[in-house]
């Protein structure tokens, strides 16, 4: 029987998952008051179901399954292959928390029937749940396309699409085995707000992830003077840290960019559905093409492992520059630098399994650098000492010097 | 590019594919195709557990006995559609099981260089 509880309270290596359970050093001194605030979510009345418009009552029992199938696997499973690793590292005279080269001891662990069952259920899980997302969803295109057609008719100046985007290679890829990623499914947000939900019913047991989300929107800092007409979120995704910041800020203009136009479409899509009043944009967080010192307030969710080490560097410039001096800069991801959790065989391990069977192509490259320093090197002055956003997240606040 | 679907703009791109579903973690790659068909039967099994489960709920709540459903006889078009949902269940079941010879690299295309890299 899986104890959700422990999911909660175990700092779990978690294999796809880091950002939800990175043991980071910040999150020591408000563990408590995020794991309660996380089970109070998880009792919400108002939490919404992993259920909730799927097409039909067969691919919610499916997908209800790979919900359970994971939480299982990155529960219970993986406390029993954490200490089986533990002993393989053990028996090659490897000190499982010290910080070694892993690269000859892959084979052989990834060969213990104990690992390489582990991983194999966990891939075919995965690949099954975000296969059968894509398919069934697939099924209903039309009714998905005719609702974000409707809410562009209707709201046609809250959303920017931008045909001759030039893509990224870095963009392309297939994170999390989400199938023609973000980029080359049409259907991307439904697909990836769907799997978002199933995850959260996985590691919560209940799908609390607007309310987490919007806990993080809470969290983001605003400038000293109290100026905040125009706020921005840098890498939108599914446009929940939009919407948090809108029902925070009524009063500000709230935009969302993604360089992918199917979550651009979904965001905005979705804000109609629940009555917010805020702009999405097809637009490369790199060059987005605002004016200078235009935003108050710059806001960003996971963007920042999900892009290569050079874009990285030319986003955080680019919040620079349409930063209004005084303004805030708040990128929430990974824990880096000294936020970051110990590195040791394990966690290097976990970490390769997160590149290999679930597609985290650019996780490594984040986590190696310091996202602290990148951007006080770029002219903010940075504070790393808050407390996360929530749990298991790195957060920092970087203000643009007045 | 974006592209064009019966006339739709779907405002995408082309992705880059990642086959990893196709890695071998087994000595033989048809246990790994084993894994994942008892995996797929799980969850055929749990959503017609589920379906029975809300059936059951909405039969009660109209007044309906179990007795009339144990004794019901399908007709011959539901025969013909059932069958034909059948078949599908076999394939999203057992179709990994055909993909056994397509495993090609341990970790997938693209991550042994990543191995080699440290």
């Amino acid at each position: 029987m899986i104890n959700r509880r422990t999911v909660l309270s175990t700092a779990a290596y978690s294999s796809a998952f880091a950002w939800l359970f990175g043991s980071n050093k910040a999150k020591a001194a408000s563990e408590v008051s995020e794991k309660t605030q996380a089970a109070t979510l998880a009792k919400s009345g108002s939490a919404k179901k992993a259920a909730e418009l799927m097409p039909n009552a067969d691919v919610a029992g499916r997908m209800d399954f790979h919900a359970g199938f994971l939480g299982w696997s990155i529960n219970d499973f993986e406390k029993v292959s954490s200490a089986r690793l533990d002993g393989l590292l053990r028996e090659k005279g490897v000190d499982p928390d010290a910080d070694v080269d892993l690269i000859p001891l892959l084979d052989e662990i990834r060969s213990d029937p104990v690992m390489a069952m582990r991983m194999r259920t966990w891939l075919s899980n995965q690949h099954l749940m975000l296969g059968g997302l894509e398919a069934s969803l697939g099924l209903e295109a039309d009714r998905y396309f005719a609702e974000m057609e409707a809410a562009e008719a209707q709201y046609p100046d809250r959303i920017e699409l931008n045909p001759n985007m030039n893509m990224p290679a870095y963009a392309k890829h297939e994170i999390h085995l989400q199938k023609g990623g973000y980029v080359g499914n049409p259907l991307a947000g439904y697909v990836n707000y769907h799997y978002g939900n199933i995850l959260y019913e996985a590691l919560f047991g209940s799908n609390i992830q607007d309310q987490r989300i919007a806990q993080m929107a809470n969290a983001v800092p605003l400038p000293d003077d109290g100026k905040v007409e125009r706020v921005l979120d840098m890498g939108c995704g599914t446009g929940r840290l939009a919407y948090g910041l809108k029902n925070r800020l009524p009063d500000a203009d709230v935009t969302g960019i993604d360089i992918a136009g199917p979550m651009v479409r979904f965001s905005h899509k979705r804000a109609i559905d629940l009555g917010l009043d805020c702009t999405f944009a097809q637009r490369n967080a790199e060059d987005t093409g605002y004016p200078d010192n235009h935003f108050d307030v710059i806001a960003s969710n996971i963007l920042h492992h999900e892009i290569d080490a050079a874009a990285t560097d030319n986003v955080i410039a680019e919040a620079f520059r349409i930063l209004r001096p005084g303004g805030v800069f708040y990128p929430i991801d990974h824990a880096t630098g000294k936020q970051a959790p110990k590195t040791t065989a394990k966690t290097k391990f976990w970490a390769f399994n997160d590149r290999a069977i679930n597609n985290e192509v650019w996780r490594d490259a984040f986590e190696a650098r310091d996202f602290a320093a990148l951007n006080r090197k770029a002219g903010f002055v940075v504070d790393e000492t808050l407390r996360p956003a929530v749990w298991g997240t790195g957060s920092i606040k970087a203000v643009k010097p007045a | 590019m974006p592209t064009k679907d019966n006339n739709r703009e779907n405002h995408t791109t082309d992705s880059l594919a990642y086959e990893v579903e196709r890695a071998v973690f087994f000595d033989h790659p048809a246990m790994d195709a084993l894994v994942t068909s008892f995996v797929a039967m799980g969850s055929e099994v749990w959503s017609a557990q589920r379906r029975i489960k809300v059936l059951e709920s909405v039969l009660k709540e109209q007044g309906v006995s179990l007795d009339k459903i144990n004794q019901y006889q399908p007709t011959d078009e539901e025969v013909t559609a059932w069958r034909t949902e059948r078949d599908q269940f076999i394939r999203r079941v057992y179709g990994s099981l055909e993909q056994s010879g397509k495993a090609q690299t341990k970790y997938g295309p693209g991550m042994d260089s990543l191995r080699q890299e440290g």
